[in-house]
């Protein structure tokens, strides 16, 4: 027998352990299990990619998933290994909550890789606030925008290979899990859009004959509605130099083509950003030092490895060049030199973020170039 | 069933009356043997014992034939005078009444009762079989001494004396339950244990009320701090090298008659990832085989509710290919993971309950069974995904790393298992708090469970995660013992130590 002091310390004690537990439980509202993002794997069906359409005509939004078959999953470069479902709704959420509806079970976005943006869709006004605030759609997710309608690129792959895959190899080249030049997560995007200096962008992206391939990319206003989109139709070099000034470290493996047909392939690449004052009031100019090491994988003559380099060089000036005079054209700064000023000299941009600093900058270009035959 | 005994009835002078009590104390016993012993046809006094308990040889060689051959040395004489002068026996103890004579009885010796002297003796002639010295099972090791313990107390005592050769070395015997009788004893060096804790132990142990002792695990939870705590605050071990270690550090052992399994006191949570087999060895192998130890218990505890967690609540953690596996493998299964989990496990601990009592070659048949046969069957019935099958068998395969922690690494598994089950890694994250909460609150006899990591002692953790060389843990542990702080020369390694004593 317990005497009675023991026999109240032990209930004190044990009342001690429950009140820590139901503390515990409270803790930041993790108890509430509706938020759990519950599904055990037999039941959920996996989403490999979203996309979202704004029919011509219509206020809608046209949700689009495209689901792993689940007796095919590890066949997964092929197009039987997955399937679509499609549903409208007056908003993304809602289009999404239709989704469910349809499903024979739950849909899990866990390694959903792609977030397909049909061009009317593009806007941020149809899809960011979801993407943002949907537990859903992970960070790490790539937005990619396409020139037809999302839903009829992702339902329509070719029968031998996914479009999953096809965008996948764009996104990653090589096939690696590496992010090629062209991947921008939805991080990446968003940070850029919160950052000053910059305008942010995304890849465009088109079907034709040859497959579905990364054909430039759209540049978004402050308000984040799309405010012009470079293809590589009108702005080949201004795209390419984009990838040159903006994601040089992503480029590797990636093939640089020159005069006399000579192709190189990159093994790496960096770009550094000096701001240096102008003497007397002068304009300030923002130097770029553009380093790139390449290996040569077609010289038909022979040329020697210093004619290669100043050929190089010459080719990456001119897709610098281009690309500073297209952010120009369009009044839009997407190689990030407001953003430069704005790291290296905060006061300066203070002055001139309100002024057309676009072309108030001078911008020279020194590039660094290693061949090896 | 009575917990107190009755009052005792002292012997008086006459040997009718005195054998009377005796038969009067025990009842109708047809084993028990009293054997008179007549001198022209007077009897001079009886022996008591018990058939098949004491040695009827010894008997007749060294109390029968002595009182018979030379009863002229009876007359006027004590009883203790008389074993000092006539009989062939090592020692004897005097009673002067029927319970603490028929105790010893009751534990094998002879009892010889005198004619005309209120008292009797007894003496140790223990005659019943008993069980040889063999390895201990639970305890195996490869390099180490064979010796374990056995259920003769006696015996097991000699184990520790044979080792500890010093006056220092305290044996204190006593009695517990009051139908068993049962002799265990308290086993310290003095010098090197806190005298304070040798006595809380004795007055742990006379607190206990009980009516058997029937092994030492009745000791441990009548004795320990935290009842309903699954972690052990009281150590055992079949092992007298072991038990030895323990006594060397300050610690206190209780021998229980009857039983091969030696408690030792306090005891610490970081002593069951310790085996004895640990100081034998160079300490790098060693030393991995520590971080093993803690990983499987971690394994053991959280790997099935890990996979709950994961599989339930957050699949993007898996890697895509891995992912892709499992959740092909899981969508053809009709049970949750938690369903699966729980009910893999729960087979797998009847199937492990049912092989350890099953005799020893259809035991072993049986967890083949188990393991392998039921498992496959599962998976191929679509009962189970494969990934369970693997995740609930290489758990139970580390349960068994840390023997020590068995009980209590199946108790927190189901905990885990229920708990990621219902909240995911909130759940394994409350429940982790919960346990660190338990631990650290634990003491052993006093002594803080979870030392040395809480409260940190910083030379004691050379032997936890890894085991420094011997020549770096030459300090006993400062929570454990009073004696003097170092038990070898201070740091020094062994080389050093010859230079320096050639120096001198």
């Amino acid at each position: 027998m317990l005497a009675g002091k023991n026999r109240a310390m032990l209930r004190i004690a044990w009342l001690n352990w429950l009140v820590l537990f139901i503390l515990l439980l409270g803790l930041s509202g993790c108890g509430n299990t509706d938020v759990l993002d519950s599904g055990d794997m037999k039941d959920v069906e996996l989403v490999t990619a979203l996309a979202v359409d704004k029919p011509e005509g219509g206020e809608q939004i046209l949700a689009t998933v495209q689901l792993l078959n689940r007796d095919k999953a590890l066949d997964r470069q092929y197009a039987a290994s997955y399937y679509t479902l499609a549903a409208m709704g007056i908003n993304l959420p809602a289009a999404i909550g239709e989704l469910y509806h349809y499903g024979a079970r739950q849909m899990n976005f866990s390694h959903t890789t792609v977030l397909l943006l049909g061009e009317a869709a593009a806007d941020c006004d149809y899809w960011l606030d979801y993407a943002l605030r949907s537990s859903e759609v992970r960070p790490t997710i790539y937005p990619i925008i396409c020139r037809q309608q999302a839903g009829e690129l992702m339902a329509g792959a070719a029968e031998d290979i996914s479009l999953t895959y096809l965008l996948n190899n764009i996104l990653e080249p090589l096939g690696s899990s590496r992010p090629g030049a062209a991947a921008i997560t939805l991080q990446n995007f968003v940070e850029e859009m919160m950052q000053p200096g910059i305008t942010p962008a995304l890849p465009l992206v088109e079907q034709n004959e040859a497959g579905v391939e990364y054909t430039g990319f759209v540049l978004y206003d402050d308000a984040g509605h799309v405010a012009a989109v470079l293809t590589a139709d009108d702005d080949a070099q201004a795209c390419a130099g984009w990838l040159w000034l903006q994601r040089p470290k992503y480029l590797r493996g990636y093939t640089l083509e020159l005069d006399n047909d000579v192709v190189l392939q990159v093994e790496s690449a960096s770009v550094q950003k000096r701001l240096q004052m102008g003497d007397d009031g002068g304009k300030p100019n923002l130097q770029f030092q553009l380093s790139l090491r390449a290996q040569v994988l077609n010289n038909p003559q022979a040329l020697p490895d210093v004619y290669l380099q100043t050929l190089t060089r010459q080719r990456l000036h001119d897709l610098a060049v281009a690309a500073l005079a297209a952010s120009r054209k369009y009044n839009l700064d997407f190689i990030g030199l407001g953003r430069e000023v704005y790291r290296q000299q905060p006061e300066l941009w203070e002055e001139i973020a309100e002024q057309d600093y676009l072309n108030l900058l001078t911008v020279s270009l020194e590039i660094e170039a290693d061949i090896e035959s | 069933m009575a917990l107190h005994k009755p009052n005792k009835i002292f012997f008086g002078s006459s040997l009718t009356k005195n054998l009377a009590i005796i038969e009067q104390y025990v009842g109708e016993y047809a084993d028990l043997i009293i054997r008179p012993l007549e001198v022209n046809g007077q009897a001079i006094a009886a022996l008591v014992y018990f058939d098949g308990m004491t040695d009827k040889n010894a008997v007749c060689e060294f109390i029968t034939k002595p009182l018979l051959l030379h009863p002229e040395m009876l007359p006027g004489k004590s009883p203790e005078e008389i074993a000092a002068a006539c009989l062939y026996v090592a020692d004897w103890q005097s009673a002067d009444n029927d319970q603490d004579f028929m105790n010893n009885i009751f534990s094998g010796d002879c009892g010889i009762i005198f004619a005309g002297f209120p008292g009797a003796l007894t003496t140790d002639l223990k005659g019943f079989e008993r069980r040889g010295i063999s390895e201990p099972q639970t305890e195996i090791v490869v390099r180490g001494s064979r010796e374990g313990f056995i259920e003769n107390m006696k015996t097991n005592m000699s184990m520790l004396r044979r080792r500890i050769k010093t006056p220092n070395l305290c044996f204190e015997n006593m009695q517990l339950g009051t139908e068993t009788n049962t002799n265990l004893c308290v086993v310290y060096i003095r010098g090197l244990a806190d005298p304070e804790l040798v006595q809380e132990v004795k007055d742990r142990l006379n607190s206990v009320k009980i009516d058997g002792i029937l092994e030492s695990g009745y000791l441990e939870q009548l004795i320990e701090d935290e009842p309903f705590s699954p972690f052990p605050t009281v150590a055992n071990s079949e092992k007298p090298d072991k038990v030895v270690a323990k006594l060397l550090e300050g610690r206190v052992g209780i021998m229980v008659d009857g039983t091969p399994f030696v408690l030792t006191v306090p005891t610490l949570f970081v002593e069951s990832f310790q085996s004895a087999e640990d100081y034998y060895s160079r300490p790098y192998m060693v030393s991995m085989v520590r971080f093993l130890r803690f990983f499987s218990f971690l394994i053991a505890v959280y790997a099935p509710a890990l996979y709950i967690a994961i599989t339930g609540f957050h699949i993007e953690l898996i890697p895509a290919n891995l992912m892709l596996n499992m959740w092909q493998a899981a969508g053809s299964t009709p049970l949750s993971a938690g369903w699966s989990v729980f009910f893999y496990a729960l087979v797998y601990e009847v199937v492990r309950e049912g092989g350890i009592r099953l005799p020893r070659p259809v035991g072993a048949a049986i967890s083949i069974v188990g393991g392998l046969v039921i498992g496959d069957m599962a998976v191929q019935a679509g009962l189970i995904s494969a990934p369970v099958v693997i995740i609930v068998a290489f758990t139970a395969i580390a349960m068994f790393v840390v023997d020590a922690l068995t009980d209590a690494a199946t108790v927190l598994r189901f905990v885990f298992i229920l708990l990621s089950w219902w909240l995911g890694f909130w759940g394994l994250l409350l429940g982790t708090m919960l346990l660190l909460l338990h631990l650290v609150s634990l003491e052993s006899f006093g002594v803080a469970y979870f030392a040395p990591f809480a409260p940190l002692m910083p030379y004691q953790l050379r032997d936890t995660f890894v085991r420094l060389p011997l020549w770096l843990l030459g300090r006993r542990p400062d929570n454990l013992t009073i004696g003097s702080k170092w038990r070898q020369r201070q740091s020094v390694p062994p080389t050093t130590a010859i230079d320096s004593a050639e120096g001198e």
